[in-house]
């Protein structure tokens, strides 16, 4: 016998390897507050970058009080707040060479680039979220000791203590949501973890873990440490706690003549540097996240 | 133009090690900060310089000095956000409140730096990052922290707490032990986080405020030593 065909004969007909034609994502916390209903969104306004929310205290904030028949009534004080938020660009930026983009087989190449800013964005907005979530004056949870059912219940009357009502939501990082699986393995009675199921996933999006005593849990390791990085600071919140806004740049023509409609969130454009045979993928997005209102919010401070 | 060539030869150069001139954390970028404290939140903690007793320590917060993160303008002023955070009833903790010998490394300030991916990585002195592989693994020194902030309020730089915020921390915990009893008598893990919140309301209760006496308290003690033990 000879002459018989083997692989590590054909090195000029054979690659040495090859890229699948499936591209799958590398791994990364995807989980996204921005759209989630307890966050309250606001467009910018032209004039500043500032954006001044208004609080008044209408509708039962004062309380009518009994006068006598033939006396007269004082003035009572109104009371009235107002929150800041200051927006301020976000961005990132790729460039790719026209060789790496003309030989791309799996779909790593300019136009998959621009779409992905869109994740970006996403995620940027929900660390800003959780970066001021961990804020809140009113905190539950020890110092060093695992997040349990009681850290969530402590929390929940925290918020109800001080007439918060729903939607409510909690951001808790991955290990304090392992930690509260494992605390509600010991609960038994009324207690109802509803899980994450596809159709609430559809709905709630990634991140969501499901549903405890009506407060929807996101978990995500952007939530930030405390106590110089011996604990994690989730939170829990209600509709107002926390604002974001959001800019909406005037119609702006980019390079090669692409028109961005005013009332996009994202603006990504394309810089052509012809010399170099290279292209710049350019996000851009204009948003300010802040604490509004104070009480409406409680951080979870537990171990990492 | 004539070329003028090294008598002999081109002499060649030794190249950095790439992988030795890149050091850096494999973690993401954070913020600058600057530590606050508020009035309003505090912990119960083991004293680090005498095991067994428990004192109270500010549970501190951090005003992170990034553009449009909690009302910090488009150039990183901080003004709005320091203003929206007062009312609030944060103050600031002043850098030079962390002096050479609260420190781990004995340089002076809370704020330490290191590279990451994506820009700089900020944190405390009590913290300290390791490179293991792909991985960051991060070391706190929890006890020099504890000791530092306990120093903070025995000089007097945190004011001590109110007692309706200590108050509040004990019922806090007594409405904890409350739920948990009822399930521990069914339930073995119940039992234990019972035994758990007993031992935490019993520490907030003979927690004392650094620098202060503790004032007598049989009473309060008492309390506590029955409460540990009626489970």
């Amino acid at each position: 016998m000879a002459n018989e065909i083997y692989y590590s004969g054909l090195g000029d007909v054979r690659a040495s390897e090859i890229l699948d034609r499936e591209l799958h994502l590398l791994l990364a916390d995807r989980a996204s507050l921005r759209n989630h209903e307890a966050v309250m969104t606001f467009d910018a306004q032209p004039g500043s970058s500032v954006l001044s929310i208004p609080f008044a205290g209408f509708d039962g904030y004062d309380l009518m009080a009994a006068v006598a028949e033939n006396a007269s009534t004082s003035n009572t004080a109104f009371t009235d707040a107002s929150a800041t938020l200051t927006i301020a660009r976000q961005a990132l930026q790729y460039q790719m060479s026209d060789l790496a983009n003309m030989t791309d087989s799996v779909g790593v190449n300019v136009p998959r680039l621009a779409l992905s800013m869109v994740g970006s964005a996403e995620m940027r907005a929900t660390e800003m979220i959780l970066n001021v979530a961990d804020d809140f004056t009113s905190t539950v949870g020890s110092t060093g000791v695992d997040m349990s059912v009681d850290d969530f219940f402590d929390a929940q009357f925290t918020l109800t203590l001080a007439n918060v009502t729903g939607p409510i939501a909690s951001a808790l990082h991955t290990r304090q949501v392992t930690d509260l699986q494992n605390s509600l393995r010991a609960e038994g009675g009324a207690i109802q973890f509803i899980p994450a199921t596809q159709d609430m996933l559809s709905v709630k999006g990634v991140g969501f873990v499901g549903m405890l005593n009506g407060v929807d849990i996101y978990a995500s390791s952007h939530v930030p440490t405390a106590n110089t990085g011996a604990d994690r600071a989730g939170s829990m919140f209600g509709r107002g706690a926390i604002g974001i806004v959001e800019g909406n740049p005037l119609p702006i023509v980019g390079a090669g003549g692409f028109v961005f409609p005013a009332g996009r969130k994202i603006m990504v454009e394309f810089e052509r540097d012809a010399g170099g045979a290279l292209t710049k993928v350019v996000g851009n997005y204009y948003a300010g996240v802040a604490i509004m209102q104070d009480g409406l919010g409680v951080s979870i401070i537990t171990d990492a | 133009m004539a070329t003028v060539l090294p008598p002999r030869g081109i002499t060649g150069t030794v190249p950095s090690n790439p992988h030795v001139a890149v050091r850096r954390l494999n973690t993401d970028r954070t913020p600058n900060f600057e530590l606050q404290w508020n009035h309003v939140r505090w912990d119960v903690v083991e004293d680090p310089d005498e095991p067994g007793a428990f004192i109270f320590l500010p549970s501190l917060g951090k005003l992170k000095i990034e553009p449009g993160l909690g009302a910090v303008d488009k150039n990183g002023g901080t003004a709005l956000a320091r203003s929206a955070r007062a009312e609030r009833g944060w103050t600031t903790i002043d850098l030079r409140h962390a002096t050479a010998s609260d420190t781990p490394d004995g340089q002076v300030g809370y704020l330490r730096t290191w590279p990451g991916r994506g820009g700089l990585v900020h944190g405390t002195p009590w913290e300290s990052p390791r490179q293991v592989g792909n991985r960051t693994i991060w070391s706190v020194d929890l006890a020099g922290y504890r000791r530092w902030l306990k120093r903070l309020v025995t000089d007097g730089v945190i004011p001590a707490p109110d007692p309706a915020v200590t108050d509040t921390l004990v019922e806090v915990a007594t409405q904890r032990v409350e739920r948990s009893r009822g399930r521990a008598l069914a339930n073995p893990h119940a039992a234990e986080l019972l035994r758990q919140s007993e031992e935490k309301l019993a520490a907030i209760k003979a927690a004392t405020i650094p620098g202060q006496t503790p004032a007598p308290k049989p009473a309060r003690r008492s309390r506590a030593r029955k409460e540990s033990t009626d489970g």
